[in-house]
């Protein structure tokens, strides 16, 4: 208190340093009583307006540091893969760290991916989703992993006919193992991985996890079992909402909206956080196969577990 | 001082003013973040385990007649290696079966499917992917008729071509061969496969079945495991191997009353909708094995009722030659004996020339019409009276009626006791060698043929031309009418 008191008390001699002058005397000899009045009153005025100016502007100018809230855009438009992944990581990580960053919208148009970037992907959210709210919208495609991803966010928007769901787990097996004479291993599975079987095996402990993360994420609002849901179907965006698997059907505008007023902002900007997440622009990664003729096909170019939506492609088998 | 206390407000208020203005302009609360972030238990998801094996197999005494041939074909572009049916083939092979392959690339396999059928007890069909021609399904069917087992065997998995299996996914080629061969035995292929989402062996595919119908086919099963299986649908037939309410067809999406295996309704022909389950490591759960068993039962059980057209391979074994006492071995007879002893050990059937033939032997009968006790023991299971039996000299054959003896062959052929009698009988010696050299030639071809009996012309005379009755229903009026 005291030092408050001497504080305030060094303010306000200050104030009537400025205000009244220095306290030495004037003399009485140079000017006369009135002038001397008249010269003081404009004085006074002056220190008065330029007293109040410095609080406005630095009032101002503190102001002015608040920073102007922004809402996120983090567009998944590819497979979820090695190199969409660390890309997403990289802008959920901008988001978490920026201050001024108070929402994230997560704008999909993706079949999936691979079942560990889907993952790793959904983990960051989770931590992303500790300091501040983060809203999905299925442009496009949100299926399997794109949907493993929705999942892990707090409010799902789809458009009206946006395929959503897919929720299940696609593997090639491996090789049945066999011996060679000039590739050599330590053991049975060194080459291969795994056992065929062992691997379907797997498939169904992912397909648990993502059962999992969608009763997790959807909770109460899921209207359908395992039963229906693990059939891994495709829903158009109003059968998903009805199903419990969407929350809105809507707009990206509508979902930046919903996550600034989940936010508690208002006149916020959005910033796509791509580019100031240190990113290149969007380069294209050869993760489907293509066909002779050039055309991509639905098919993941390596084997492996994926968390991905395949749709019938005639004409386009690998 | 008053004002200056006052001067010292408005700043105050100067200066927090445009702080809290920009401040509520931007912000109207604080987000208040769930409590917790739920993560699904990664570390306590169990992987599934290993496929339970099954309990103690129960094995079943089947008494075979000779060594069962249990053709399997390769030649209709069937997608899969015959090593796949390994365990199902060391089953077979265990029971005393020969395993045959029917390989139409093959250049010494111009028998065909029909002339392997011939002398085959059951013939088993996986995957075909290139049609039946007509007189093949023809074949097929006569063979179930003749109480040979057929076994056709789907599995959706081989529908679809490509690495990844999903744009070639179910084009049903093969069902619609499969088909061909097992609507004629109420038998039929869905394009579809099963699934279970609530209790599977694994995966959704990988389904669980715990009801079955009585047959020997279900005998000791509890549980038996299907790993991507179609389901069978037959009429009248038996379906054998039923999935509960949780189990569903990929076409319907609806469960309950699947089966994956039926049988016709003889129970000759069995059709099953999963390839896999024969194989390790997935024969040995469950009870998968016993099923395996069962199979191998079912197949060696096939004894063909002997069939003329059939011929040489009416026989189990070594076959005794049997003639009547008035009929003199001379050299013609000897020579058409010759020919006929080629013939049958082509086929892998030895002929033996013996005064006293062995009792298991089988037996080929040489007689005239005229009675001859000696073979009347021989010749009475075939239900033939001679022309010295009826009172208008006529002969009766059953399933051709009574017939004028001259210029006839009679060829029978029975199976009593586990052995073949094939009987030829003519008018006279000559006719007879003319009988044996026809079949010995060309396997009756010319001859008229009616499951067990046939007739051919043998020499001069009249038996095609005066029938007086038919008691089959076959369109052979305008034959014997020439």
């Amino acid at each position: 208190m005291r030092v408050a008191r001497a504080i305030a008390c060094g303010i306000k001699s200050l104030y009537d340093c400025a205000l009244f002058g220095p306290r030495f005397p004037i003399s009485t000899s140079e000017t006369s009583t009135a002038e001397n009045t008249a010269a003081e009153s404009d004085s006074f005025r002056k220190r008065y307006l330029l007293l109040l100016l410095i609080p406005l502007t630095l009032g101002i100018a503190l102001a002015a540091m608040i920073p102007r809230p922004a809402v996120g855009l983090i567009y998944l438009r590819d497979a979820i893969h090695a190199f969409s992944s660390a890309e997403m990581i990289a802008q959920i990580e901008y988001a978490r760290e920026q201050p001024e960053i108070r929402a994230v919208v997560l704008v999909i148009d993706s079949p999936g991916g691979t079942v560990i970037d889907t993952e790793a992907v959904y983990l960051e959210l989770a931590r992303l989703r500790e300091q501040k709210p983060v809203v999905t919208m299925a442009q496009g495609v949100a299926a399997s992993g794109a949907y493993y991803l929705s999942v892990g966010t707090d409010y799902i928007f789809a458009g009206p006919s946006s395929p959503v769901g897919n929720v299940g787990v696609v593997s090639q097996l491996p090789p049945a193992p066999g011996v060679f004479e000039d590739l050599v291993s330590t053991g049975p599975y060194k080459l291969f991985g795994s056992a065929r079987d062992a691997q379907l095996r797997r498939m169904e402990a992912i397909k648990q996890a993502f059962y999992s993360a969608v009763s997790l994420g959807r909770g109460d609002s899921l209207q359908i079992g395992p039963e229906t849901l693990l059939r891994g179907e495709i829903w158009l965006g109003g059968e998903a909402q009805r199903l419990g698997l969407v929350d809105e059907l809507g707009s990206v505008s509508q979902a930046i909206g919903h996550a600034a007023g989940m936010a508690k902002i208002a006149n916020y900007r959005t910033i796509n956080l791509r580019e100031p997440a240190g990113l290149p622009s969007e380069l294209g990664f050869l993760f489907f196969m293509e066909t002779e003729q050039g055309a991509q096909t639905p098919y993941p170019r390596q084997p492996g577990l994926y968390l991905l939506w395949v749709p019938p492609s005639e004409g386009a088998s690998p | 001082m008053k004002r200056t206390g006052t001067l010292i407000l408005v700043s105050v208020g100067l200066l927090l003013i445009p702080i809290i203005g920009r401040s509520l302009w931007f912000y109207r609360g604080t987000y208040q973040p769930p409590d917790q972030i739920p993560l699904p238990p990664f570390s306590e998801i169990a992987i599934p385990g290993l496929p339970a094996q099954g309990g103690e197999i129960t094995s079943t005494e089947v008494e075979l007649e000779g060594k069962p041939v249990i053709l399997i074909d390769t030649s209709h572009s069937n997608r899969f290696d015959v090593s796949e049916l390994d365990t199902l083939t060391r089953q077979l092979s265990a029971r005393g079966a020969s395993i045959q392959l029917l390989d139409s690339n093959a250049s010494f396999d111009s028998l065909g499917l029909e002339g392997r059928l011939k002398f085959a007890n059951a013939y088993i069909v996986v995957s075909p992917f290139e049609p039946f021609s007509a007189p093949e399904v023809e074949a097929v069917r006569r063979f179930v008729e003749q109480d040979g087992r057929l076994l056709v065997i789907l599995d959706p998995t081989r529908s679809s071509s490509d690495s990844f299996g999903f744009d070639d996914f179910s084009n049903g080629v093969d069902i619609t061969v499969a088909n061909q061969l097992l609507e004629p035995l109420d038998l039929a292929f869905s394009d579809d496969y099963l699934y279970d989402l609530v209790t599977n062996e694994g995966n959704f595919r990988n389904v669980f079945f715990e009801s079955f119908n009585d047959n020997p086919l279900t005998e000791s099963l509890d549980t038996v495991t299907m790993y991507g299986a179609r389901s069978v649908f037959t009429e009248a037939g038996t379906p054998l191997i039923l999935g509960g309410e949780t189990v569903f067809s990929s076409i319907t999406d609806t469960g309950g009353g699947h089966s994956v295996a039926a049988a016709s309704p003889d129970l000759r022909a069995l059709a099953l909708g999963d390839l896999t389950f024969l194989q390790p490591p997935y024969d040995g759960v469950t009870d998968n094995r016993q099923l395996i068993e069962n199979l191998a039962d079912f197949l060696i059980t096939g004894v063909r009722a002997p069939a003329l057209e059939n011929l040489p391979f009416v026989f189990n074994g070594s076959v005794a030659v049997v003639q009547s006492g008035d009929f003199a071995l001379e050299a013609e007879t000897l020579s058409a004996i010759g020919a006929t002893k080629s013939t049958l050990n082509a086929a892998g059937i030895e002929l033996i020339l013996a005064a006293d033939p062995p009792e298991d032997a089988d037996l080929l009968v040489l007689g005239l019409f005229d009675p001859d006790p000696d073979l009347d023991d021989y010749l009475a299971p075939l239900e033939i009276t001679l022309p010295s039996d009826d009172p208008d000299g006529l002969l009766h054959v059953p399933g051709f009626g009574a017939l004028s003896p001259a210029g006839i062959g009679l060829v029978g052929v029975v199976r009593q006791d586990g052995t073949t009698t094939l009987a030829l009988l003519a008018e006279d010696e000559e006719k007879l060698v003319s009988l044996l050299e026809t079949m010995s030639l060309n396997s009756l071809d010319g001859c008229l043929l009616n499951g067990a009996y046939g007739l051919c012309k043998v020499g001069e005379g009249e038996g095609f031309g005066s029938i007086d009755e038919f008691e089959f229903d076959l369109d052979f009026e305008e034959a014997f009418s020439d």
